[in-house]
Formats: structure tokens, sequence, C-alpha cells
């Protein structure tokens, strides 16, 4: 127990509460959608029903050296290849040039699609390409739910700098109420007191935030850093230790230094650094970069995601011309060190995904227990201010994103099948979205009596859940025999989910009460 | 821990590492028990709830020890994967177990426990018609009737008094014969 004086406690009290009830409800949408995002793999290969694994697997040599035969040295300059959640094989023929739409150096090239058994070309697309997510992302719902959450749907850099800033304000939540907490060993197994008075309340948000604490201040941390990172912090130390110099940077931190050597030679084989990098580190290779491909000085990155107990990823190098086995490469720099390690910490501690689903799982559970701490702070809030009418009115706001947003997500699900057959999902995904949330402020508007309110959400909300996996169906999506056919878990695994979900929400509907009506005269009750 | 060199293995190092990964799952199936006890016998839950004080000793310590026993395992081991995952499920469990009031684990575990009871006479009963045992099993119900008909008999023989003395004398008599023919 920390000794902290009344003042300096009045003062925890009102940065915790008062910075949970500003920016609070955007938090929650950044949380609610990152414990989705946790498994937005899995929703990319249910939403095109496959399950097939990222890693290249097949020979991709010819492949590449076909398409590069016939394109001019310019698309020669970088080529980056990887797999996607449907089982296409993407190459990506690139150099830099100046984004007119931005103003700023891109990506541009030619972005081929191919089927990986046939080597057959499928289409064809060129421009600053990263920029079209429709010619390389299989799953529009799963673009959009992903970057929900890393930037709001905002425009960039905005949307990172608000995430960040939620980060930051989730780690000031978590370090002031874990102070102002004093007996937080004592009150560790002290579930809701019934009754529903203000100490049920409080027990409610106390132990789900006492058992999740170090898993909120690490997700807020390396959430917060991820957003900063391309939109402060590295300009800051482009600005301060290389005069403005992001190539320079880049150079440093990222690439390894290489003698320019500008003759043109036969390119190594893909296939044997392919079968090379797995023996070194093994594990699934998810993406190979290749700088300068047919010169002398071509460098060749093969990236291995996270498996056989490795945390992070890994990153081994080739030389791009003789074939040979250079280094496994730092994430940050070119020799291992304690600012590698934490960076390479990083992504795994923030998706969890390391371990499979298994790893995958526990994430998600945390994530829906930092969502139920920041509700219940929220209704706590509520609940201690609830005769004043602005605060009744937070609290309807609150009711209405609390439920409103799950609708909105499966809202954004449900456009995604419909406009799947016709029309364009990256439009009409986010528009879903939007049309879920505007249905359900409309509602929270029109329908004045919270128990009511509530109860509609919980039946929409089932109703959503059961009637998705059909209309997937009817979207034409992989049938369940067909599922089970070509073992495709996660199409049957998601349909299950949802059932079982939207059948425990009908179940469960009349179950639930409404929070009490605000008395007249309220009752004095101890505040803590 | 972050997988930058190279991992080689060989058999017995897979043996170990299985046998190994077998006795990390049995430590966390106890990590998870000690945290219930913990729950189930803690002081501030049972006051809050108004249940009588655990009467047994309670052993905290050892308690926590049991608990964190894996975690100093995998730590031990060097294995960064088990250890959050580890730690995870344990935060995300211990919720879970300390949100639930004893009085709705009460009804839980009264409605597991009835559950089970439901399951094992379907089983039971289906193995008996499967294997031809109903018959055994009806002789024997019948002769538990008798037995608790004879014990009513008695029962009522000595709250009548003096006047069937006798009976009941009857009734040991014809005890101690059947005894003894048995």
């Amino acid at each position: 127990m920390i000794p902290i004086s009344q003042p300096q406690m009045k003062r925890l009290t009102a940065v915790h509460g008062w910075s949970g009830v500003i920016l609070g409800l955007l938090l929650f949408t950044v949380v609610i959608t990152g414990t989705v995002a946790v498994f937005g793999d899995d929703i990319a290969r249910w939403s095109t029903g496959s399950s097939t694994q990222r890693g290249i697997d097949k020979p991709i040599d010819g492949i590449v050296r076909n398409l590069a035969e016939r394109l001019p040295l310019f698309y020669l300059d970088d080529i980056a290849v990887w797999k996607t959640d449907a089982g296409e094989l993407m190459a990506f023929f690139h150099s830099h040039a100046e984004n007119p739409a931005t103003g700023r150096p891109d990506e541009y090239g030619a972005m081929f699609r191919i089927d990986p058994e046939s080597g057959e070309v499928l289409d064809r697309n060129e421009g600053f390409m990263w920029k079209e997510p429709w010619a390389w992302d299989p799953s529009a719902l799963r673009h959009f739910l992903v970057d929900l959450h890393v930037q709001l749907y905002l425009p960039d850099p905005w949307g990172l700098i608000v995430t960040g800033i939620l980060g930051l304000l989730m780690m000031a939540a978590a370090v002031s109420g874990f102070l102002m907490h004093r007996h937080m060993i004592r009150d560790l197994f002290v579930a809701e007191r019934p009754g529903a008075r203000l100490v049920s309340a409080r027990d409610r948000h106390v132990l789900a935030s006492s058992w999740s604490l170090p898993f909120a201040v690490i997700l807020a941390f390396t959430g917060s850093f991820f957003s900063f990172a391309s939109t402060v912090s590295f300009p800051i130390v482009a600005q301060v230790a290389f005069g403005g110099d992001n190539e320079a940077m880049a150079r440093t931190l990222f690439e390894p230094p290489v003698v320019e050597d500008t003759r043109r030679v036969r390119p190594a084989d893909l296939d044997a650094i392919r079968a090379k990098a797995l023996d070194k580190v093994g594990g699934p290779l998810t993406f190979i970069s290749i700088h300068h491909y047919g010169r002398a000085d071509a460098r060749i990155h093969v990236w291995h995601s996270a498996a056989d107990g490795r945390l992070g990823f890994t990153q081994t190098v080739f030389d791009g011309a003789a074939g040979t086995f250079l280094e496994v490469k730092p994430q940050v720099g070119n020799k291992p060190s304690m600012g590698n390690t934490i960076r390479t910490l990083m992504w795994p501690l923030h998706v969890g995904d390391f371990a499979g689903l298994v790893s995958k799982a526990v994430w998600g559970a945390l994530g829906a227990t930092t969502c139920f701490v920041i509700l219940s702070g929220l209704r706590r809030w509520v609940r201690r201010r609830e005769e004043e009418p602005l605060w009744r009115g937070f609290g309807r706001a609150l009711t209405v994103t609390a439920l409103g947003l799950p609708i909105a997500m499966l809202a954004s699900a449900w456009a995604f099948f419909l406009a799947l057959p016709a029309a364009d999902p990256f439009f009409w995904t986010p528009f879903g979205f939007v049309a879920g949330a505007l249905a359900c402020a409309g509602l929270g508007l029109a329908v004045r009596d919270d128990g009511k309110l509530r109860a509609l959400f919980w039946r929409i909300l089932a109703w959503a859940c059961l009637l998705l996996p059909l209309l997937r169906l009817a979207a034409g999506g992989t049938s369940w025999a067909e599922a089970l056919a070509r073992n495709h878990g996660e199409v049957l695994s998601i349909d299950l989910l949802l059932l079982a979900a939207g059948g425990l929400m009908w179940w469960a509907r009349d179950r639930r009460r409404a929070p009490t009506v605000v008395p007249q005269r309220p009752t004095m009750e101890p505040a803590e | 821990m972050t997988g930058d060199a190279p991992r080689r293995s060989c058999p017995s190092a897979r043996r170990w590492s299985r046998r190994s990964e077998r006795s990390r799952r049995r430590l966390h199936r106890r990590a998870l028990v000690a945290i219930a006890w913990l729950a189930a016998t803690d002081p501030k839950r049972r006051r809050a709830f108004r249940l009588p004080r655990f009467q047994g000793n309670r052993r905290p310590r050892l308690t926590l020890l049991v608990a964190l026993a894996p975690a100093v395992s995998l730590l031990w081991a060097g294995n960064g994967v088990g250890l959050l995952v580890l730690l995870g499920t344990n935060s995300v469990a211990g919720w879970a177990m300390a949100a639930v009031s004893p009085v709705r684990t009460a009804r839980a575990t009264e409605w597991l426990g009835s559950a089970a009871a439901r399951v094992g006479n379907t089983v039971r009963t289906a193995v008996e018609g499967a294997t031809g045992a109903a018959g055994r099993s009806t002789s024997r119900i019948d002769a538990l009737e008798r037995r608790v008909a004879e014990l009513e008999a008695a029962l009522a023989a000595a709250s009548l008094g003096d006047r069937t003395v006798a009976r009941l004398s009857d009734y040991q008599a014809a005890k101690t014969q059947r005894a003894g023919e048995a």
C-alpha cells in the first residue's frame, strides 16, 4: 500500500474519473474493436470462406522470375511477395515515386494476384498500390475492423494520434487506479455484493480492474507505442539524430549497409532460399522482400512469423545474387540489443498472436475484461451522480455506446456480405457500420425507457448474430459441408460461435434488468 | 526468448520437452485450483456474503506458492510464450472465479451435482438394460423395500409400547435366524 494524503487522493480520483469520463467512450470503442481485431486473420478467413495459412509454402521462384523478365528495370527495385488469407500469392514489383495525392514519396509499381498452384496471373494492377486495399486484402471486413481499431477511421495521421492519446489515457487510468486502491490484495476475491447498491458497482469495477491491471498497462503502452511510432517518435528521431533525413534514419535502423554494385547478375533461386530460411529459423514464412532484384548487390529479407516458441517475428537476410545466408537481422539496428528485444516483444504483447488460437483467445478475453472495466467504471461514475439530468443523459449515451457498438460492428459484417456478390465491399462495409451506429443512436433518442432500450438492443444483437451465418451462406459463402470437406475450421467455428452467442443473448434478454430508477429522495449509502 | 537464434532439437530433447510440457500443464491446473481455493476461503469475501468464517487451515502462503509455481517453472525454462499464456489465462480465470458470488457458485455446484447424478442414472439404466443386469437390480430393490418395511414395523412396535414388545422379539428372532441361514 502506497501512503497517499487526502488531497493527493482527491487529485488522483479527479484524474482517474474525469479522464475516463471525457474520453472513456472513445477508449471503449478502441478496446472493443481491438478485441475483435485480435481475431482479424480468422475473421478474414471466415469471410472469404477459407482456412489457408499465410505461410509461403509453394515454389515461387519460377513465378517471380517469369514476371520479372517481362517488367522494366524500374519495377525490380523492390519486390514484395506474400500469401493472402484467401490462399492467393501476391507479388508487388515496385520502386519509389512521389505520390501526387500526398506530395510524399511512396511505393509505385505493378501488383500481381497469382494462383500459387498453377502460377497463373489472376489480376494485375498498377499504381500506388498500398493505398488500394481492394487489390491486396481479400477481406474488406477485416480491413475495416482493424482500421477502426488502429485509427478510428480518421484520416492519417490524426487517427493514430488520437488512438495514441487514448493509450496514454488508459495507462494514466490504470496507474491512478492502482495508487487509489488501497486494499487491492484484500479485495482480490470480493465479488459484487448483492442489492445493486453503490458498493456493488464499486466491487464490480475494482475486481475486474485488479485482475486485469498488468495487462491493461501492457496493452495501453504497446498500443501507444505503435500509434506514436510513425507519427511522433520516428519523425522526432529523424529530426534530432539525422538532421531530418528520413532515408538516413531508415538505413541506420532498418537496412543493413550494402556496398552498391549495379552489375546485372542471375538472381538466386528463391525456393532454395526459402528452404534455407526454414532450416535456419523455422516457422511459417509470411513475407519475402527483395531489394535490387537481378543486381549483384541484391538482398533478400525473409520474415518468419511467431511459432515454435518464438514470441515475435524473426527476419533472415540472404545474398540475392549468391543465395547465401547472411544473418538473422534484428528488427531495429544491425546488432542484437536490448532496444531490439523490447521492440520485438511489442507486437506479440499487443496482438497476442504468438501461440495460435490459444494466445489469441487469451488476449481476446483480456480485451473483453478491459471493456468491462471501462464500462463498469463509467457506470459507477454515473451511478454516483444520477440525480443530475446531465449525468443521466451520459448514462444513456453509455448504454447506447456499450450495446450500439457491437450492433454497428455486426451491421458492417451484414453490409459486407450483402455487398459481396455485386457491389464494392470496401465502400459498403464502413457504410454498414455508420448506418448501424446511427440507427442505435436514433433508438437511443426514440425509446425513453432505459430498460426497454436495453432489451431492444439485446434482441437486435441476438438476431444479428443468429442470422449472420445464414446471410453468409445466402451470399454464396462456403457451405458447412464444403468447409468440413476442405478442413476450413474458421468457417464452421465462427458460424457456430455466432449462433451460440445469438442463442445466449436471446435466452438472457429478459433476465437482464434495467438499473434502478432514479429515486426522488435518494437513500444515503457509504461511498466505499 | 525472442527467437533470434536458430533452434535445433534432437529426439531426447523433444521427449524431455513433451514430459516437461505435461508436467507444466499439471502445474497449471493446480494453480487454477489454488486460485479457486483462495477465492472460496477468502475471509473478506465470506464476510461480504455473510458466510461463516472458514474453519479449516487456509494456508494462504502455501496456496499462493502453488498458484505461482508454473510461472516460476516457465521463467526458469525460458519459455516466454508459455509464461505469457499462463499469466493471461490466470488473470482471466481468476477474475471469472472471483466474480461469481458464493450464492451462484453454490447454485451452480448443486445444479452440476444433480445434472451429474441424472446423467449417471441414465447411463446406469442404459448399461443395465444392455447387459441384462436390470433383473438383478430389481431384485435388489425388492430386498431393500422389504427391509424398509421391516424397519418401519419395528419402529411402529417400539412406539406402541409393551404390548408389541413380543412382536419385536419375534422380529429379532427372525432376523437372527436369517443371519444364521446366510
